[in-house]
């Protein structure tokens, strides 16, 4: 504690003490004034003395060894590794030097073992940095690794010889400058689009593409770098498929051997009609020319079938193909569509369906198709619309307008791409599909569709998740309807003229009143009776608690999946926004509306519109069964639910099943949303009434079917 | 008094076996060489059903069959569509379009003509 008190201040206040009464006691001696005065005189020089000889003894034990301690220390700072502290000589710190020289000796150690791991840390990433480059130059497939934004990163030696050895390979260089910017730029979207969803299965696409300067043909797999918040960039691996692709046919020895068989029976058929047109054949000959051709018909046909067979296997195998979903091809033609002049809407409406095909080229098929319409009839507008039917997805191209003739389309189909991505023609891109393409009446006056019956993905063949959780308890809520802020306006609007925001959500549970929070919530738009799903929304959300293994069996959602994921404060903001000025719509919406009531507070958001409710609709509509799980009622409209206990295809289910209903309302004289909600109310009153003569007496917690 | 059958086909190797298996049959049978004549065909005077190839220079099969069928009068004209691609996808979109048959070349000609009769009803 001395050190502290001895301050260059007091210091020289001693000196000052000291110095005075010095000068004092000399002027009282020099007077020879009285014995008492001088006897002041003495003891003021006696004190002087005794404040020189403190301040010598506080300079000599502490001053001057911590002013020596801390250039030491100041040094120690600054200085290498290896230096240690000097000692301060003789000093009247105590253990403090010693304890200091501890610290600065521990110090030093420290920072010898920080760059001993240092540098071996260094040396295991050069050695795996040059193991990396052998695996990647040692590749005969072409790697780039490119940012978000397409500058080249790294890329490797089978790169540039695939590319030819362009001047404008480099680090920090444009790929677009190498590669045609259209196809990957669309892969990107893509794989965008998929993380968006929290699709797991979004690992890489593969696709085809040329060179910049359309020399080769490039077969490529893109595979995202993906960090919080977003893909950082990607990595293209390709290899040159210019020969492979662009022969006829492929040409392999496979589909030569099978013409040649085919040849045989030709021959023998030819050989024998020529015979039968001998007028002098004789009745027996004639009879067995006869059977000849009869029996080389037959294996005719067979050989030209396995010809057929051995053609589209080698067109399927020479081709990427990938499982793809309507709505993201109109989304990405849809993109180009816009930039056109004058700017043309492509809107993906109904339920998207998976199919089996080249995205790139099948988005550009379609972008060539609107432009041509837009071309032919001045439409500015279309919407695409797909079915599943059996093995092929049929994509409609709906727009108004009457069908165009087949000849008229077969001039369509002979131009070329909008860009080139290694087919040439837009009648390319349907043969290398197998697809056909015609154009008929839409089933709705003054509109007709341009068919595309495409290939369908296997994918959708893969069963839901197991069906052995028990159904959500049908929730009823007064307040769901009293709390709405319809104005008179609103309430008069006819159903099928509102916007509606159709959601779902998914869960840790059932209970939304305990500790169950939402796992998973999605929305999709219906604008004019017409399903928007292009707009869509879909967020995964941490729900900050685990999610019960139940649970995730039962909607395929696990912990992994929303780490990292928005909180529900955030995710709700977002979904508020993308419903404002809708109304909303659900199945059993009481039960959704719970959770997000729960939240509402934290989100700093409510949700006051009207809502309305499937669950209740079908039971006014379908009154004559209890059935009114969204299975069954699907399964009465005859909408095929996809992606079941997904939110989004749920939503998309529930959004179906309620565009017919409004149709069946406007029969019953149910027009505007005041009818819909007063015969909800009525609805939730006679359930309410049923669930307590069975007992319930509950407010909620009565289980439907399905 | 005898069904009128049109045969619709560019081909004259083909049309000639056609023309023989539906005479000897029984029925009056008129050819065209190419869409554009069938149609000029039909409306002269209308066919009780339509042999058809798809694959015809300018006018093709599947167009003939679309004016067949945008035409009110000509309803009840039954469709056999004649096709060198054996493809489901083809076959869809002939039934789309309005045809009531799709038959691959090369073909069993016994089964035609049973086809025929069991959409003529007979002779």
């Amino acid at each position: 504690m001395a050190p502290r008190l001895v301050h260059s201040g007091s210091a020289l206040l001693i000196l000052v003490i000291a110095g005075g009464g010095l000068v004092l006691a000399g002027w009282l001696i020099e007077a020879r004034a009285a014995p008492v005065p001088l006897a002041l005189a003495l003891g003021l020089l006696l004190v002087a003395l005794g404040c020189l000889a403190v301040w010598v003894l506080q300079e000599l034990a502490w001053l001057r060894p911590l002013r020596t301690l801390t250039r030491e220390i100041q040094l120690q700072i600054h200085a290498g590794p290896n230096r240690r502290l000097a000692a301060c000589g003789r000093h009247g710190l105590g253990d403090l030097p010693a304890a200091l020289g501890a610290l600065a000796e521990r110090t030093r150690e420290l920072r010898h073992e920080q760059d001993r791991a240092l540098r071996e840390a260094g040396a295991r990433m050069d050695e795996q940095r040059v193991r990396l480059e052998a695996v990647l130059q040692s590749l005969g497939d072409g790697v780039i690794g490119c940012s978000a934004d397409r500058r080249i990163l790294l890329f490797n030696d089978a790169a540039r010889r695939i590319l030819g050895a362009p001047p404008g390979l480099g680090l920090d260089r444009p790929l677009d400058r190498l590669v045609a910017s259209g196809p990957v730029r669309h892969v990107q979207r893509l794989l965008d689009a998929r993380d968006d969803r929290g699709e797991a299965s979004a690992v890489s696409e593969a696709f085809l593409c040329t060179t910049a300067d359309g020399e080769r043909l490039l077969r490529c797999r893109m595979a995202p770098i993906r960090r919080a918040g977003g893909a950082a960039g990607f990595i293209l691996e390709f290899v040159d498929a210019t020969a492979h692709l662009r022969a006829p046919a492929g040409g392999p020895g496979e589909v030569a051997r099978r013409v040649r068989a085919l040849r045989a029976p030709a021959a023998s058929l030819i050989a024998a009609a020529e015979m039968l047109g001998d007028p002098d054949l004789a009745p027996a000959h004639r009879h067995g020319f006869g059977g000849v051709v009869e029996r080389e018909a037959v294996l005719f046909r067979a050989r030209l079938d396995d010809l057929d067979h051995a053609l589209g296997a080698l067109a399927e195998a020479a081709w990427p193909d990938a499982d793809l979903l309507t709505s993201d091809l109109a989304l990405q033609a849809g993109h180009r569509l816009a930039d056109a002049e004058p700017p043309l809407v492509l809107e993906a409406v109904g339920l998207p369906v998976w199919l089996r095909g080249d995205g790139v080229h099948l988005a550009m098929l379609i972008e060539g198709l609107v432009r041509a319409l837009a071309d032919a009839s001045g439409v500015a507008r279309v919407d695409l619309e797909a079915v599943r039917a059996g093995s092929r997805v049929q994509l409609d191209l709906r727009y108004a307008g009457s069908p165009v003739s087949p000849a008229v389309l077969a001039g369509w189909l002979e131009r070329d791409l909008p860009e080139s991505a290694g087919l040439q023609r837009l009648r390319d891109v349907l043969e290398r599909h197998q697809a056909e393409a015609w154009s008929q009446e839409g089933g709705r006056p003054e509109e007709s569709v341009l068919r595309l019956l495409l290939p369908a993905s296997p994918r959708l063949a893969a069963g839901g998740p197991p069906a052995d959780l028990p159904p959500r308890p049908e929730f009823y809520d007064f307040d769901l309807m009293e709390r709405a802020t319809a104005t008179p306006d609103l309430l008069e609007q006819p159903l099928a003229s509102l916007t509606y925001v159709v959601f779902d959500t998914e869960t840790t549970g059932l209970d939304p009143a305990g500790r169950d929070e939402i796992v998973q919530i999605a929305a999709v738009r219906i604008v004019n009776r017409r399903l928007l799903s292009g707009e869509t929304f879909d967020r995964l959300v941490d729900p900050g608690r685990p999610i019960p293994k139940a649970s995730s069996r039962f909607h395929g959602i696990t912990d992994p999946m929303v780490r990292g994921r928005p909180p529900i404060e955030i995710a709700l903001a977002q979904f508020h926004a993308f419903a404002e000025g809708a109304v909303l719509v659900a199945h059993n919406a009481a039960f959704d509306l719970a959770f997000l009531r729960k939240a509402e507070e934290r989100a700093g958001v409510r949700f006051d519109q009207p809502v309305l409710d499937t669950l209740l609709l079908s039971a006014i509509l379908h009154d004559h069964t209890d059935e009114h799980g969204l299975d069954a009622i699907a399964a009465r409209f005859g909408v095929v639910l996809a992606d079941r206990h997904q939110a989004l295809g749920d939503a998309l289910g529930t959004a179906e099943v309620f565009l017919r209903m409004i149709d069946l309302l406007a029969g019953r004289g149910v027009r505007t949303l005041g009818d819909a909600l007063r015969l909800s109310e009525r609805a939730v009153a006679l359930r309410r009434r049923q669930a307590d003569a069975f007992g319930g007496g509950a407010r909620r917690g009565v289980r439907v079917g399905g | 008094m005898a069904k009128r059958v049109l045969v619709v086909d560019d081909e004259p190797n083909i049309v000639m076996s056609l023309r023989f298996l539906m005479e000897r049959e029984g029925f009056e049978v008129e050819v065209a060489e190419d869409g554009g004549a069938a149609v000029e065909a039909l409306g002269r005077a209308p066919a009780d059903l339509v042999l058809l190839d798809v694959m015809m220079p300018d006018c093709d099969g599947f167009e003939v069959c679309r004016r067949i069928r945008d035409q009110p009068g000509w309803q009840g004209t039954r469709i056999i569509m004649l096709t060198a691609k054996g493809r489901d996808v083809e076959r869809e979109k002939g039934m789309a379009l309005g045809a009531d048959a799709y038959v691959t070349k090369p073909f069993s000609t016994r089964e035609l003509v049973a086809r025929v009769k069991a959409m003529l009803g007979g002779a």
